[in-house]
């Protein structure tokens, strides 16, 4: 992730929250501090899971733009497009798309586990 | 224990001994505690750190940074891509696996004889049953205790009693578990009886040194014979250590074959027959609260169809894994996450038939390819219908197959039932992963079919031993831990004779 710029990491980041959202009853993924979640995995993940975090970020952010009914970057997109999009991302028959759904549902729920206050509110002690 | 860190090491450093053992394993754990009873001087290499387990993490992400290969993401391409699970640190995945303690099984061993009857004096029946009785002494290796075993693992037993499946609880290799379910995060009590806090120690109390934080590079040879490795210490220093006696290969069936490769010693089938245990874990729902991240981390097995390949077995990780595996993106697998503490993972592992290969990649990275057969899938999808029934007859209200093209989730006990003759027939369609490989430095009396000789002496360097699931002729069909344990005492001992 060393490699990555600033407007890369922006849409990455847009898309784990939208990937585990907020939902009145409890904070998701938009509440946790990440800061020092990049550096772990920069200095871990192997080449082919960067390769595949980065190529989800520019396919999940661009691939809205051709889709009918959407037509905007993902950045760009509502609450209610962005989670109608990742959830038919989710549910594509192309495999290789719902790889890259399959890659930003591990790190976001990686992510949200590693902090210790989002455990306790959903009952995982430690 | 006597370990010096390569972080430490930033300029050329030597050392000499008797044999230089890479990996610090199972396998290599093993030879270097027989080794070192012997008197041999003994030098163990190992590319991850020696952490305590007071340090092991609580969350799973970061114990797979910390102790796991490529944080258990690196990839067997193929037609099914799966990801492969390999621990690195001194003790070797034995720090990060369930414990789970098979002896190799008899119509396994049986069939590699059959098959060359070459093997038959290293395989002998007679003094494998003695070394399994001494592993399993040494390690303390018993059936799971029903008072940690956790709700998780008591279903799996009640789904299996009311289809008539053989079952058990899982022997494992603890001492004391108080059921925290953190196995594969490492046991931050040291209940689990791993390599780094069982034979490692003890060869170290008989001389044996470990060298952490080293990436053996190559293994060296001077007219036909092996006489040292050398490797690049984290510190930035090349550690060069010259072995008078052999060098024993243990860094697993990824790692030997790569390194065998990369030194340019490529005789036989070297990173060929690549042998596994793909694995797919099935998700059930219950009614009352489970919490699948506490008990036994994976303490009951049904193991009525082993013989046709198929094994069963409770799985215990980290709530950041499940919930990866909970359906739904966006707002939908935000609400998910309210079921986390109603959730069971059992997986099924199968005795596959597929042939992968391991190749030096980019950047000197493994390049791991395996596919699924025909046969694999079939496996999977009779796994995943003994699964599902087995859920519903523990009281499941809904069970989560987890294959495209087959609903997500299933609340009709008939819809899972049809599942093995009508689930989805391609390889990607399932989310699997590996955990047990073997057969990629096959041992057998064919030069020409095989890396290593019955013995472990590689087939054409002299003083080269191959001690890890690498010289697996094949899969076997059960958690491999304790069946390595075994066959590299065998090898340490044929290491003695030479």
């Amino acid at each position: 992730m060393n490699s990555w710029l600033d407007f890369e990491m922006r849409w990455l980041r847009q898309l784990l929250d939208a990937t585990l959202p907020d939902l009145p009853e409890r904070a998701g993924l938009p509440q946790v501090d990440l800061t020092s979640f990049w550096p772990e995995l920069a200095q871990s993940a192997p080449p082919l899971l960067r390769l595949g975090l980065r190529a989800t970020t520019w396919i999940f952010t661009w691939l809205p733009v051709v889709l009918p009914g959407y037509y905007r970057p993902f950045y760009a997109l509502s609450a209610d497009q962005q989670d109608a999009f990742l959830s038919r991302m989710g549910h594509t028959p192309v495999f290789m798309l719902r790889q890259l759904a399959a890659t930003l549902k591990v790190i976001a729920s990686f992510a949200l586990f590693r902090d210790p206050a989002s455990r306790r509110a959903l009952g995982v002690v430690p | 224990m006597n370990v010096l860190d390569g972080a430490t090491i930033a300029a050329p450093h030597r050392v000499d001994c008797d044999v230089a053992i890479v990996g610090t394993g199972p396998a290599g754990a093993a030879v270097a505690r027989t080794l070192a009873h012997a008197g041999v001087r003994v030098v163990l290499l190992e590319e991850g750190r020696w952490v305590q387990p007071r340090d092991y993490p609580t969350d799973g992400f970061s114990a797979m940074t910390l102790l796991y290969r490529d944080m258990g993401a690196n990839v067997a391409m193929g037609n099914a891509p799966m990801p492969v699970l390999q621990g690195r640190a001194v003790g070797g995945t034995s720090v990060v696996n369930g414990a789970i303690s098979w002896r190799l099984p008899e119509d396994v061993r049986a069939g590699w004889v059959t098959d060359d009857p070459g093997l038959a004096e290293t395989l002998d029946a007679a003094e494998l049953r003695t070394i399994f009785d001494g592993i399993e002494r040494d390690l303390g290796i018993a059936p799971t205790d029903v008072a940690v075993a956790g709700p998780k693992n008591l279903l799996m037993a009640k789904g299996a009693d009311a289809l008539g499946l053989e079952h058990r609880p899982i022997a494992r290799n603890t001492r004391g578990c108080e059921g925290l379910g953190r196995c594969l995060q490492g046991c931050p009590q040291g209940h689990k009886q791993s390599m780094d806090l069982t034979l490692l120690p003890e060869a170290c109390k008989h001389g044996a040194q470990i060298l952490s934080r080293v990436k053996v590079t190559a293994v060296q040879t001077e007219a036909g014979r092996a006489v040292g490795v050398v490797g690049q210490a984290a510190g930035g220093g090349q550690v060069t250590v010259h072995a008078r006696h052999a060098v024993v290969l243990a860094a697993s069936a990824i790692q030997t074959p790569m390194l065998l490769l990369q030194s340019g010693i490529r005789h036989g089938p070297v990173g060929q027959n690549l042998q596994a245990h793909p694995g797919v874990a099935m998700v059930g729902q219950f009614a009352e609260p489970v919490r699948m991240w506490q008990g036994a981390t994976q303490g009951h097995e049904v193991i009525g169809l082993r013989k046709e390949g198929i094994k069963f077995e409770v799985l215990g990780y980290d709530p950041g894994i499940i919930a990866s595996r909970m359906d739904g993106m966006g707002r939908e697998f935000s609400r998910n996450l309210s079921q986390l503490a109603h959730e069971v993972h059992w997986g099924v592992a199968v005795r596959a038939q597929g042939r992968g290969r391991v190749r030096v990649g980019w950047r000197g990275r493994p390049l791991i390819s395996y596919n699924l057969t025909p046969h694999g899938v079939d496996c999977i999808r009779r796994g995943v219908r003994v699964l599902g029934e087995m859920f519903f007859a523990a009281g499941a209200e809904r069970v989560l197959p987890g294959a495209f093209g087959w609903p997500a989730v299933v609340t009709d006990r008939s819809e899972i039932a049809r599942f093995e003759t009508e689930g989805p027939t391609q390889a990607n369609a399932y989310h699997g992963a590996i955990t047990h490989l073997f057969g990629t430095c096959k041992m057998a009396s064919d030069p020409t079919h095989a890396v290593v000789r019955p013995d472990f002496r590689h087939h054409t360097v002299a003083g080269l031993y191959v001690a890890d699931s690498s010289v697996f002729p094949t899969a076997t069909g059960v958690n491999p831990q304790t069946a390595i344990l075994a066959l590299a005492t065998v090898c340490a001992r044929r290491v003695l004779l030479a």
